[in-house]
């Protein structure tokens, strides 16, 4: 689907036709669920906020700008929602919630084992993160955004995410290896 | 890509959305509409409060006090007359080595001269008046 044919079928759901935006919903969902659940490690939770993002894209669909891309947009409205609703979890909740997740495990011989809890050292040292950083490390390393698209969502110029990146790296190498 | 970057990446967790989840966002969608730029909805709070903020500065607008106005005309005609008088008397000196006395008297030959120079052009009026009947010769 060219961006062409992405801004006629945004037209046509501003005339009013609605059944058009299954297209845009179709498209994205996957992409939004899967960046959803990088940052709330919650399915449920990712479902429902992608699509309350994809409601509030629809409702607002007259203010978007097709200077940029709707991916970028959606995603903007995303983040916006799944970073209020982690604020709004109790800390304490939301550090048991975390622990819950990703238990530790003694290290055990098989490779997937090990992967598996490679991976969970990894997420637990995302999860560390402010916040801010949290969300441009989650953007380009789990979702593979650039950082000019980075740079479209978060809404802060390219120098700001590169720092953001570059600092949320030394964070991250300090707790992974810290740990080993 | 370094180690690092590489670990990073693969830490990735992949999570797909359940079956129907299109067809459920649909449906919550088509409950909704879609909110126009400049519809009521958007603006309509924006207008009413800015209506509210215009009724309470002309409410809380300083008004003007009868009396002063009256007073003021009063005192301009005043200073009005003053001031013709200005013109046709000359200035009585204030006092003399001061710079308003000094300035005083300059406005006090200003006005002398100029009064001069209106009776000159009424001399020289009444004198080219005179030349003018001498001049016309009287045809038979």
């Amino acid at each position: 689907m060219t961006d062409r044919h992405e801004i006629a079928i945004i037209d046509e759901v501003r005339g009013g036709n609605a059944d058009h935006y299954r297209l845009l919903v179709e498209r994205y969902h996957r992409g939004l669920v899967q960046h959803l659940y990088n940052i709330t490690h919650d399915g449920p939770s990712a479902e429902d906020l992608a699509q309350e993002a994809f409601i509030k894209a629809y409702e607002k669909l007259a203010q978007y700008n097709e200077a940029y891309a709707f991916s970028t947009w959606l995603y903007k409205i995303a983040d916006n929602m799944a970073y209020r609703h982690l604020k709004q979890l109790k800390p304490s909740k939301d550090i048991t919630e975390i622990q819950e997740m990703i238990p530790d495990e003694k290290p055990a011989a098989d490779e997937k084992a090990d992967k598996e809890q490679e991976r969970r050292a990894v997420r637990r040292a995302v999860d560390t993160l402010p916040l801010d950083y949290r969300q441009v490390v989650t953007l380009y390393y789990f979702d593979n955004c650039s950082y000019e698209e980075i740079a479209e969502i978060t809404e802060r110029p390219i120098g700001t995410v590169r720092t953001w990146l570059h600092r949320a790296k030394d964070q991250l190498r300090k707790e992974l290896y810290g740990q080993i | 890509m370094d180690k690092f970057d590489k670990r990073m990446k693969a830490a990735r967790e992949d999570y797909a959305p359940s079956s129907g989840f299109v067809d459920r966002t649909m449906d919550e969608v088509r409950k909704h509409k879609i909110h126009r730029r400049f519809s009521l909805k958007v603006w309509g709070p924006t207008a009413a409060g800015v209506f509210a903020v215009l009724v309470i500065a002309i409410v809380l607008a300083p008004k003007p006090v009868h009396n002063n106005v009256v007073d003021n005309t009063k005192s301009q005609s005043g200073t009005h007359k003053a001031e013709k008088e200005k013109t046709t008397k000359s200035p009585t000196p204030i006092s003399d080595g001061t710079d308003d006395a000094s300035l005083e008297r300059d406005l006090g030959s200003i006005a002398g001269s100029m009064s001069r120079s209106d009776s000159e052009q009424s001399e020289a009026e009444s004198a080219l008046k005179d030349n003018e009947q001498q001049i016309s010769i009287p045809t038979s």
